[in-house]
């Protein structure tokens, strides 16, 4: 069952000339019970994908769907019922966080606001909540100044699952937290997923967190989505070309696996000024005069695997390190 | 040889509570390592281990509350904890190279990165601005900016992340210095750009000889880049010795850990995992700081620091004998 999905979505800032194309043309979709990640570097894009799903932004084309409601277009007021379907797990726990309130008001807060419980049975139901998330009892009763950020996140996810929604966006929930703090927030996830039967949207940079926790994947490039799949074959075998150096630039943590490595030169250009056909282009080792001239389809590189590269149809995509 | 040797290094941070008492966290509890010419150390550790305290505290860039209260660190002879300022301000960016995770923040806003780089040298040597700019150029172009000359008339908001990266790590070596400290270099960059960043530093420590520390929490940069790796805990080192040792057969059961957090090694609901808070720096324990997440802990582990022994690769644990994990 199809939990969210997006339709040659694009976000447009600003005006041109300096308009910035933050998305262009995305289309994905997630399932209930599925975790999608999104990868890719700074400027890709994969923020404001997130966003646009929860229609935390109004998106300036194509069409955004969740529980199978074209919400595109809907005005805040007539979202908000649907908020509580649909939550998100920001990266920094301590901004996300009123600094004055408990963590039980916290807890308690998006009940208050989603579902009609009674008093009595909204606490039970907050400290079942900190149970699910491995929080204590007395932690309840402590500000967030009190906690420390694995505990922080761990409230962020409970207020996320409170309202049992169908879709959680979860941008960059890992990455401010120390590499065993991390741990812990990873094992809670996957305890949820599997209890709650969620979609979850994973957005990360992190291509090690993404294979642990992600069944599908796409990858994000100046807003477009240049390879989407199944988490093992997109990781396995890449078949873009950026995708091909993004995984050969993970450093992996096993002394002496060191692969062969391709170099990328140059950074991703302005979002203000980019290229058209392929992004890519100005980067990539096997850039050809076609690839400058119109945007690359996204072609079948397995199943339910595609990529845009050109070079795919020839089997000559593979970048030789 | 050793370019760097510390040892025995304690940080206090005094501050007085809301009552007027004077307060005392133990923020660094005898750190010692070395630093081998023509070698990069990764230090090691979660936020809060005293990584970045290490290296502020050694090149003297501590300010108060925050203060050495024993220890040694000999460079070249030299113990730096024991030279005035004007002297160690001799020695930073001139015999010391530094880099700091925020290549934005360690540029002057207001002035051409060419002057930036003709600044530095006539700090600390006379030389006229013509060839200073000159070296400046050469520089430049060897941490692999094209385009050099012309890009020393660039202000620093003309230039991307990773560029000005390049361009703190092009005034850091310009002076030639013995060592070179860089504090997460790439932590701020998108990770095609930080390997570039990343062989760059390498490059450049053993085409010129010189020691480098590189402070990273990610056990990726120290596998990949590092010779030597020393782990820090709540403020001490508890494991050191080559990298490649270390990370195959760690221990320290703080570094089994930290290593089985690694997206590489981890399994959903498996331990062991760091956990619990970290120990009362307010409050020093006796015995082994690491004792309250220890799976390991016994009685001994209540009363006696652990030492470090002699071998290569050694840990301060009392369960680590010869050689032997854990």
């Amino acid at each position: 069952m199809i939990a969210a999905e997006v339709c040659d979505l694009g976000m447009r800032f600003g005006r041109p000339p300096a308009a910035i194309h933050a998305l262009d043309g995305v289309s994905l979709r997630v399932h209930r019970g599925q975790v999608l990640g999104l990868v890719g570097e700074s400027g890709s894009g994969k923020s404001t994908l997130g966003r646009c799903l929860l229609r935390l932004l109004r998106p300036t084309s194509g069409s955004v769907m969740v529980d199978g409601q074209e919400i595109t277009d809907w005005p805040e007021r007539r979202l908000r019922p649907l908020r509580a379907n649909m939550t998100m797990v920001f990266q920094d726990p301590w901004s996300a966080l009123n600094p004055r309130m408990s963590i039980r008001r916290l807890i308690e807060e998006p009940l208050k606001l989603h579902r009609p419980l009674s008093a009595p049975t909204r606490r039970t139901e907050a400290e079942r909540l900190a149970e699910l998330v491995h929080l204590s009892r007395a932690q309840l009763d402590r500000t967030p100044s009190e906690l420390s950020g694995g505990q922080l996140q761990r409230v962020c996810i409970a207020r996320a699952v409170a309202t049992k929604p169908t879709l959680i966006v979860l941008d960059e929930p890992t990455s401010s937290l120390d590499l065993s703090v991390r741990a812990g927030i990873l094992d809670l996830l996957h305890e949820i997923r599997t209890q709650t039967g969620a979609a979850m949207v994973f957005i990360t940079h992190d291509l090690a967190t993404m294979r642990l926790i992600a069944d599908r994947v796409a990858v994000l490039y100046l807003g477009q989505v240049l390879e989407e799949g199944p988490v093992a074959d997109v990781m396995g075998a890449p078949a873009h070309p950026y995708t091909q150096a993004l995984l050969s630039a993970h450093l992996s943590a096993e002394p002496g696996v060191r692969p062969d490595r391709i170099r990328l030169t140059g950074e991703i250009p302005s979002p203000v000024n980019r290229p058209s056909g392929c992004p890519f282009q100005t980067r990539c080792p096997l850039v050809e005069p076609r690839c400058r001239s119109a945007r690359p389809p996204m072609l079948d590189a397995g199943p339910a695997h595609r990529a845009a590269c050109v070079r795919i149809a020839e089997a000559a995509n593979r970048i030789a390190a | 040889m050793t370019l760097l040797s510390v040892r025995g290094l304690h940080t206090h941070f005094v501050t007085r509570d809301a009552l007027d008492q004077v307060r005392t966290a133990h923020v660094l509890n005898g750190v010692s390592f070395n630093v081998q010419a023509g070698r990069i150390l990764g230090l090691v550790g979660e936020s809060g281990a005293g990584k970045s305290l290490t290296m502020t505290s050694v090149l003297g860039l501590l300010r108060p509350p925050a203060r050495v209260v024993a220890g040694e660190a000999l460079f070249q002879g030299r113990d730096l904890l024991r030279l005035s300022q004007s002297e160690m301000a001799r020695l930073r960016g001139n015999r010391i190279g530094f880099v700091v995770q925020s290549p934005k923040a360690s540029l002057d806003p207001l002035a051409r990165i060419g002057e930036q780089l003709v600044r530095v040298q006539r700090a600390h040597r006379s030389i006229s601005r013509r060839a200073g700019q000159e070296r400046a150029e050469a520089m430049l172009a060897a941490v692999g900016i094209p385009d050099a000359r012309r890009r020393l008339r660039a202000w620093p908001h003309e230039f991307s992340g990773g560029m000005a990266q390049r361009a703190v790590i092009a005034m850091a070596l310009i002076n030639e210095p013995e060592l070179l400290v860089a504090d997460e270099p790439t932590t701020a960059l998108d990770v095609t750009v930080q390997a570039q960043i990343l062989d760059l530093l390498a490059a450049q420590v053993r085409e010129r000889g010189i020691g480098a520390i590189l402070i990273t929490h990610d056990l990726g940069v120290v596998a990949q880049y590092c010779d030597d790796i020393a782990v820090m805990f709540a403020g001490s080192v508890v494991e050191h010795g080559r990298t490649a040792a270390v990370l195959t057969r760690p221990m320290h059961p703080c570094t089994q850990a930290l290593l089985a957090s690694t997206p590489e090694r981890f399994h959903f609901g498996t331990g062991p995992r760091l956990a619990g808070p970290p120990p009362d720096l307010f409050n020093l324990p006796k015995g082994c700081l690491y004792r309250e997440r220890c799976p390991r802990a016994e009685a001994v582990c209540q009363d006696v620091p652990p030492m470090f022994g002699d071998a290569a690769q050694s840990a301060a644990c009392h369960f680590v004998t010869a050689g032997a994990c854990v």
